[in-house]
């Protein structure tokens, strides 16, 4: 591969593409928000964050252990929690009782998962689902209202008329599982071992390289969440093990071009010890020299995940799309943005250390002179 | 130089040997690894002892297995003095759920169950375990949660006042004390309450203190000196399981508030099996597609990054299989997955690096050793920070966090052994096939083999300067050699 341009020099261009994806991302996610009328539907949040309701149906290991059954039995739960009377209901309950106006698609129940409970006769189908917005609802008033219709729905579906004998159904609250402190530690790792790597970079590098490598990992962050929020893809705890994967193993994709730029500008200093480096040389000599190695890795990473996300369920996908983006937007920032920003400053200290020497020897002449007279 | 080329006359009569044997205990390995990875074997069967194929024994998370729950209740009832003094009451009660719900995920972490899940909801607790099918495993795990109080102890039928509670307590366990013979259970508490305690015994000393569990008198210990240190140990002619299930009593008292059971049962996978397969054929498959893609790129170099690569990934499974704190789940299975290409990683730089040096005019053997050493520093740069990672997850991290920490740092490090000593081992026994035979004596590679290790002379990237790049380069390695 022969590419001719200098590649940071096209910084301009190169600087602009992110800024445009997190401006569609904050459109999207504007477009969401007005739409359901609630800021936090504009990104899809899932109930590991926010917390849900859930559904257990006592129906017995034989009407659930049989997967054609157990999908019908889901369905049958599925199409109540969607149901078009309820939500009217739950609207209308919401206007008159609470003095709320709240749009139908914001009171119907999206699924989070369902799995099975207990054993034998006892043996229940567990649906957990979200509950409506806490912007609309926050003390859960009406959460409970439409978990209470949801409740008289599915014991009149299964009822003895119907063919059902001692088919329980109980409807519970349950809180977020990813708490607070987990996404606060999370963060707090994360700056940590963004503080520590900084510092290591600066030790073994130098200081520019430092920053441009701290910067690009935060672009591919805001980059991988900004994706998310263009698919609407639905965020859970392993959203946080998605972002901290990505951080991980971006930083690999910079260290290598700045190891390079590190030997080149040691190769230029013994050349022409005198002479000025061009730092957008240089960064442009070291990242088409690591190109072959950066599309490599690239190419051998996203193998295994991208057909991890093509035959794995939606759930596997929330977390595989993610990754996929991150790796992308690691690949992107390694070889277009941090070799760029490096120049960008390393320039500017260069000039700045240079005007600095300057002054300072000719106020070391001007003292000389003064001595001499 | 001449130290390394002493080296080579030595080894050089046996390269053909030492080439085959290298392959041969790599391919033994790896065909070892992979058959144990898919065979399990019943009771009985070639008069062995169960075995279970090594990747079924990976613990996993709640999506992936499914477990067993318990949702507790906050006992209004029974609430400290503190939160019925009208006084921030609710703000107190609150507080005091959420310090019940951190000791609980960190009592779980420790006893292994990374991904164990508490949630609040309200006034109640819901704990979910991974990986247990009976909810009775959960009390042996957390105990009965409960109140702890030391008061002192007088006779049986005088109750005096509390004079500490359990959640001073910062964790509790089991020594054994090779004096007496019996085990002990050991105490230690918070820095408060180690201040709290020293100054108990000191006002208690050569009277009993009394321990009671949810008000009932548990047991009583004469105190003989004021115990300040922050430790202390309970001794009482304890079996293990005896002196176990008292600390298990204990550390579940050190809940600030008494929590009730209002159900637990068990719970099946949210993902499970077709989650795991799609884990299971998605790494089979991307591990045939870089296999090809490094044979087609680097050729023989490419086989000795796979046979690496191979290896790495059984190994990889293997530790996760017996390392404590690993509990796989959906994330965990793709971390595995990224990590397979990026354990490639290493390989593709030296080898791109010694692609450089050959086209530079270095002859084979050469490159070969001037790549490793070349991008030893890019390659230890770039994984330390990949570490730091890894360490401060481990360290700061909640819970799960702190389990994908542990994964990703057993991955980061057997990656980095696999590519920088397992590759060079087995790029030397490859070569040892294509040694130079005019040569005799010598384990120079013949340069006519170039092409199948995907060298090529004189293709230099930088046009605008290659002598001078040469030379600069020749210069330095004489430096370094």
């Amino acid at each position: 591969m022969k590419i001719n341009k200098n590649i940071p020099k096209l910084f301009k261009i190169w600087f602009v593409i992110p800024f445009v994806i997190i401006l569609i991302a904050a459109a999207v996610f504007t477009g969401y928000a007005v739409s359901y009328k609630d800021v936090s539907k504009g990104m899809n949040i899932g109930t590991d964050f926010a917390g849900g309701s859930v559904v257990n149906v006592v129906l017995g290991e034989t009407e659930l252990s049989d997967n054609d059954k157990y999908d019908k039995h889901y369905d049958t739960v599925l199409g109540v929690l969607q149901d078009d009377e309820i939500a009217a209901q739950v609207v209308q309950i919401a206007k008159e009782k609470y003095d709320i106006t709240i749009d139908a698609s914001a009171v119907k129940a999206t699924v989070s998962y369902s799995q099975k409970s207990d054993t034998g006769a006892s043996m229940a189908l567990v649906v957990k689902y979200d509950n409506i917005s806490k912007t609309y609802d926050p003390t859960n008033e009406l959460t409970n209202e439409r978990n209470t219709l949801i409740e008289a729905k599915l014991k009149e579906i299964y009822s003895a008329e119907n063919g059902y004998a001692n088919v329980d159904v109980t409807m519970s609250n349950i809180g977020a599982t990813a708490s607070e402190s987990l996404i606060r530690t999370a963060i707090i790792s994360l700056a940590i071992s963004l503080a520590i790597i900084l510092v290591y970079v600066i030790i073994r590098f130098e200081l520019w390289s430092g920053l441009a490598a701290i910067i690009a990992l935060i672009h591919d962050v805001a980059i991988m969440v900004a994706l998310t929020i263009v698919f609407h893809i639905q965020v859970n705890s392993s959203f946080i093990a998605a972002m901290i994967t990505i951080v991980a193993y971006s930083i690999n994709n910079t260290i290598i071009i700045f190891d390079r730029v590190r030997e080149n500008n040691k190769i230029e200093k013994k050349l022409n010890p005198s002479a000025i480096i061009d730092n957008f040389h240089i960064a442009d000599k070291s990242t088409k020299q690591s190109m072959t190695r950066t599309i490599n890795t690239t190419v051998t990473t996203m193998f295994a995940i991208v057909i991890f996300a093509i035959l794995g369920a939606a759930t596997v996908r929330e977390f595989a799309l993610p990754v996929i983006f991150g790796l992308i937007a690691g690949f992107y920032s390694s070889v277009f943005i941090s070799p760029a920003l490096y120049a960008l400053m390393k320039n500017a200290g260069d000039k700045w250390k240079r005007e600095r020497q300057s002054k300072a020897s000719q106020t070391f002449v001007g003292q000389k002179k003064k001595e001499n007279a | 130089m001449s130290k390394s080329k002493s080296n080579t006359r030595k080894r050089s009569n046996g390269t053909l040997a030492f080439s085959i044997v290298v392959l041969a205990v790599f391919t033994i390995l790896i065909v070892l690894g992979t058959v144990f990875a898919f065979v399990s074997l019943d009771n009985g069967e070639l008069g062995i002892y169960n075995y279970n194929a090594y990747p079924t024994c990976i613990k996993l998370g709640l999506d992936l297995s499914g477990g067993a729950y318990a949702v507790y209740e906050v006992d209004r009832d029974n609430l400290p003095e503190s939160m019925t003094d009208g006084e921030n009451d609710e703000q107190e009660i609150e507080m005091a759920i959420e310090g019940t719900r951190a000791s609980l995920e960190s009592l779980l972490f420790n006893k292994g169950y990374t991904e164990a899940q508490v949630s609040v909801y309200g006034d109640t607790i819901r704990v979910e375990v991974p990986d247990i099918d009976d909810p009775e495993r959960i009390f042996e795990l957390i105990g009965r949660p409960s109140s702890l109080e030391f008061k002192e102890y007088t006779d049986s039928e005088t109750v005096n006042e509390t004079l500490m509670t359990g959640e001073e307590i910062a964790q509790t366990g089991v020594t054994y004390n090779s004096e007496t013979g019996y085990y002990e259970v050991a105490l230690k508490f918070t820095s408060t309450g180690s201040d709290k305690f020293a100054e108990i015994t000191s006002d208690l000393t050569g009277k009993y203190l009394g321990i009671y569990i949810n008000g009932e008198y548990v047991m009583h210990a004469s105190v003989s000196e004021a115990i300040s240190g922050g430790q202390c140990s309970i001794s009482g002619n304890y079996s293990y399981d005896d002196a176990y299930a008292l600390a298990v009593q204990i550390q579940a008292g050190s809940f600030p508030l008494q929590l009730n059971m209002r159900e637990s049962s068990t719970l099946t996978a949210t993902l499970g099996d077709s989650a795991i397969k799609a884990g299971v054929i998605a790494g089979i498959a991307g591990l045939i597609l870089i296999v090809i893609y490094l044979v087609a790129i680097y050729r023989l170099m490419g086989v000795a990054a796979s046979i690496a690569l191979a290896y790495y990934t059984l190994t990889y499974v293997f530790f996760l299989s017996v390392f404590p704190w690993v509990q796989l789940t959906l994330s965990g299975i793709a971390g595995i997955l990224l990590s397979m290409g990026m354990a490639v990683d290493a390989n593709v730089i030296i080898f791109e690096r010694i692609k450089e040096e050959y086209a530079g005019g270095k002859r084979m053997n050469e490159a070969i050793s001037l790549g490793f050493r070349r991008s030893l520093g890019a390659i230890i740069d770039g994984n330390v920070t990949t570490i730091i990672g890894a360490v401060v997850l481990m360290l700061v991290g909640a819970s799960t966090i702190k389990g994908f920490g542990i994964t990703l740092f057993i991955g980061i490090v057997l990656s980095l052994i696999t590519s920088l000593l397992i590759t060079r081992l087995i790029l030397k026994a490859i070569t040892g096939f294509f040694v130079d035979k005019n040569k005799v004596g010598s384990n120079m590679i013949d340069p006519k083999y170039g092409k199948y290790f995907a060298l090529k002379l004189g293709e230099v990237q930088d046009e605008e300067e290659p002598a001078v790049e040469v030379a600069t380069e020749n210069a330095e390695g004489g430096a370094t050699l």
